[in-house]
């Protein structure tokens, strides 16, 4: 066999010096003709050949799959033994708790994780946990390919399949209502009046929302392509009539999620509804409030009436959302509040007041207060005072020397 | 089973065109000849084989010249921004702008068509490719349409050549790109174009005055920019992938 | 796979050639492609590095009826095309018909360029008076209505 190939190799030699002396009189027969030596070449391993037709009737699993597969195979064994692992150490847990092995469950195992293995680390995800495996490893992508290694979608080589077969849908909507607009005017049909998007109430999908619909990262010049595109399309004549497309990328802006969170008001012995906001909280205080209605427009804090702040900006405070909704002499209020300052605790009250009176007003009314502010919790904390200088910012004096 | 009757069928034609190949070559050709008939005897084949047959698919009666000039096939480039490579396929300058030889360009694309309708009926993976985004669309709707892949897209190095790293998995590589335009803008070239022939994956491309066309295995001279003449390469290589196709079906049902 | 990366040494049909007769691929595993292009190799070799093709003087596209149609073209006639419409004959045609025609019956050189350019102009009013209008449409509207005449008088 090697003597052979030997032979057909010196014998490739001449051709291709033949080869060069054509090209250099490039005329086209000429170089039509040269590249007929590539027939005869190396005709005794062209005679091994199977035919392809024998070949494709094997029908061997592709290479790609063939590794999908192995990976896949060795992904559900070590699955089995972290399983397998984790429930062998619940058992361990369970004993050593003196508790039944069969009936821990994971609210257990956590209890005893956090008594075995007390930690004072302030971030929860670094203190020790024992958590199912399935939880613990990622869940693997499926295959992207069928058998014969083909993959299942068209843009797959771009990368980024999901995102670009979106631009590719807005590009194939735009053409489409471009068609169906010269239709219309061709036919000199008048819009249709009522067919309007309206976007108003709803805003694009943000870069990490779109991400989390794609499954696919995206950088910022892509997301901005992504809002031209969009926009593009939606500022179109009839858009509206692709409206379930658009709409699929956009997030309400509205505070629906009231409706469904409002808690119904309960009733006490003699009839009256409350409703109690516990954990009240601003700056160090702490607290909850108590709204009874209907009533005088009593106000309790920790026993006393409004009285119980010296100052007239915290009373302002604790009136402030029962002046707004108008309700200041129709409910009765009663709270319970500790530590802090008067600040603090005027503006605990305000907010448990805001966020209790939400069962007593209507939807327009808790548009408002949300636009207001009354429903939003104010985070701010007392910021740390640094080294080397007085307060939080505050510096010392600065002298030249 | 190699088609022997194709090559002799080469051989003659080779001989025909040259004495020169005859005389340092002879022996191997005898030793071929002698050969010949031994190997059709050796595998009767019960389909008759497409590598044997000159156009299997028909793609010769897909489109004529005229169809060419009428999409501007023939419209070239400015003189200035002439490959050199590039001057075989031209039939002149009308006042500046150069002009291809619609019969050459007929000749290479039905070469071109003929190698994809074979790529497609041995279950290929074929790839578009198009950095023009004027034709982005169109190519990419036409890749759906005959259920191959596009990618008209910035092309981020090391798809190709690095290609399971980047989609976290083997990953098998298409079996034919077919470029729309062989150029990222007018000043460079595709990387594609470069990276496939380093992967060992054939191309087609459609090569303008201004592209380079040594590396791209089936190049077709004609014009890459203008919509209509995309929208006709679009069409002609869509039927001869779906010719392939179908062929491919008649093959897979026989064989159940 | 073995195969070198150099996409400049060889063609790709080359280089899998080479794995193949050296044992370094199996001929089973050959790729898809290659017997293709074995049986229908491209008409040039798709090497990088070939051979320059000779420098030839490319061809001047020209006609014998440039020069009448330079003369017309210079000044101003036939010089915008619907390209909307592209089947039918440009006015630039036209205007040459025409000339031919007229130097046929005898009309002096000088004379020529005016004389076609008028008798066109005559037969594309009458042409455009034959055409049935749409009276429906939006531009015949507006022309109906509109004084082209007195546009400028106020």
């Amino acid at each position: 066999m090697s003597h052979v190939i030997k032979t057909s190799l010196k014998q490739i030699t001449p051709i291709t010096r033949y080869f060069y002396s054509c090209g250099k009189n490039p005329n086209l027969h000429n170089i039509r003709f040269y590249s007929n030596k590539v027939t005869t070449a190396h005709d005794d391993i062209y005679k091994n050949f199977t035919d392809w037709e024998t070949l494709n009737k094997k029908k061997k699993i592709s290479k790609p799959m063939r590794a999908y597969l192995e990976r896949a195979k060795e992904h559900d064994e070590f699955m089995k033994k972290q399983q397998f692992e984790y429930n062998i150490g619940k058992r361990h847990l369970a004993n050593m708790m003196g508790e039944d092995p069969e009936t821990f469950t994971q609210k257990d195992v956590d209890r005893a994780i956090e008594y075995l293995f007390p930690s004072g680390i302030y971030d929860p995800a670094a203190r020790p946990l024992m958590k199912p495996p399935e939880e613990v490893f990622p869940a693997r992508k499926a295959a992207e390919f069928d058998e014969a290694g083909r993959p299942h979608h068209f843009l797959f080589y771009t990368g980024k399949p999901n995102f670009f077969k979106l631009l590719y849908d807005a590009a194939e909507n735009i053409q489409l209502l471009q068609q169906f607009e010269d239709k219309v005017i061709r036919k000199k049909a008048t819009p249709d009046p009522n067919g309007k998007l309206d976007l108003n109430a709803t805003l694009w999908l943000t870069k990490d929302q779109l991400e989390q619909l794609l499954v696919e990262k995206l950088n910022d010049l892509e997301y901005d392509n992504f809002k031209l595109v969009m926009e593009r399309l939606a500022s179109l004549p009839y858009s509206y009539r692709i409206k379930d497309f658009i709409e699929k990328y956009r997030k309400s802006l509205s505070s629906q999620k009231f409706a469904l969170e409002i808690p119904k008001p309960s009733y006490d012995d003699q009839g009256r509804a409350f409703v109690t906001t516990y954990e009240c909280l601003r700056k160090k205080a702490r607290g909850n409030v108590t709204i009874h209605s209907p009533g005088t427009g009593l106000i309790t804090i920790n026993g006393k009436d409004l009285t119980y702040f010296e100052d007239t900006q915290s009373r302002e405070q604790v009136i402030f959302p029962l002046i707004f909704t108008g309700l200041e002499h129709k409910v009765d209020v009663e709270c319970n509040i500790e530590g802090g300052g008067p600040s603090g605790q005027a503006g605990a009250i305000r907010w448990g007041i805001a966020w209790g009176l939400r069962s007593f007003v209507d939807k327009s009314m808790l548009e408002a207060m949300q636009v207001a502010g009354l429903l939003t919790r104010d985070h701010r904390r007392r910021e740390r005072k640094k080294p080397g200088q007085p307060g939080a910012r505050k510096k010392p004096t600065w002298k030249r020397r | 089973m190699f088609s022997s009757a194709n090559l002799l069928l080469i051989l003659g034609n080779s001989i025909k065109n040259s004495g020169l190949y005859l005389r340092t070559n002879s022996t191997v050709a005898q030793t071929v000849t002698q050969k010949e008939p031994e190997n059709t005897q050796e595998t009767v084949p019960k389909r008759n084989n497409p590598l044997k047959h000159p156009d299997y698919f028909r793609v010769h009666n897909l489109f004529t010249v005229k169809d060419l000039f009428d999409a501007r096939v023939h419209f070239g480039h400015k003189e200035g921004s002439l490959d050199e490579y590039m001057t075989p396929y031209l039939y002149g300058s009308r006042l500046g702008h150069l002009i291809f030889d619609l019969d050459i360009t007929a000749d290479y694309l039905r070469k071109a068509l003929n190698f994809t309708a074979h790529i497609a009926y041995r279950g290929g993976i074929i790839c578009f490719f198009n950095r023009n985004a004027l034709n982005a669309h169109l190519v990419e709707k036409t890749a759906q349409e005959c259920g191959e892949y596009a990618h008209t897209r910035f092309w981020r190095g090391g798809i190709f050549t690095n290609a399971d790293h980047q989609f976290g998995a083997i990953t098998r590589l298409p079996d034919l790109c077919i470029f729309l335009n062989t150029q990222n803008n007018i000043l460079s070239q595709h990387t594609a174009v470069r990276d496939s022939a380093k992967m060992l994956i054939p191309t087609i491309g459609i090569v303008d005055t201004n592209c380079n066309p040594n590396l791209v295995t089936y190049p077709v001279p004609g014009n890459d920019d203008t919509p209509c003449a995309i929208e006709l390469y679009c069409k002609l290589f869509k039927a001869a992938i779906l010719r392939g196709k179908e062929e491919r079906m008649k093959l897979l049902q026989e064989s159940e | 796979m073995a195969t070198s990366r150099l996409e400049r040494i060889g063609t790709i049909f080359t280089r899998v050639e080479g794995l193949l007769t050296r044992g370094a691929m199996k001929p089973d595993d050959r790729p898809l492609w290659f017997d293709v292009y074995r049986a229908f190799p491209p008409n040039e070799e798709p090497r990088f590095a070939r051979p320059k093709p000779e420098v030839k003087k490319i061809r001047q596209i020209l006609y014998k009826e440039d020069a009448i149609r330079s003369k017309f073209h210079s000044e101003g006639h036939g010089l915008g095309i619907n390209m909307l419409n592209p089947s039918g004959e440009t006015q630039t045609k036209r205007l040459l018909q025409q000339y031919e025609k007229l130097k046929s019956e005898g009309v002096p050189e000088n004379e020529l360029i005016e004389k076609s350019v008028a008798a066109v102009s005559v037969e594309r009013q009458l042409a455009s008076k034959t055409i049935p209008k749409n009276p429906d449409s939006v531009t015949a509207q507006v022309l109906g209505s509109a004084d082209i005449k007195n546009i400028f008088k106020e």
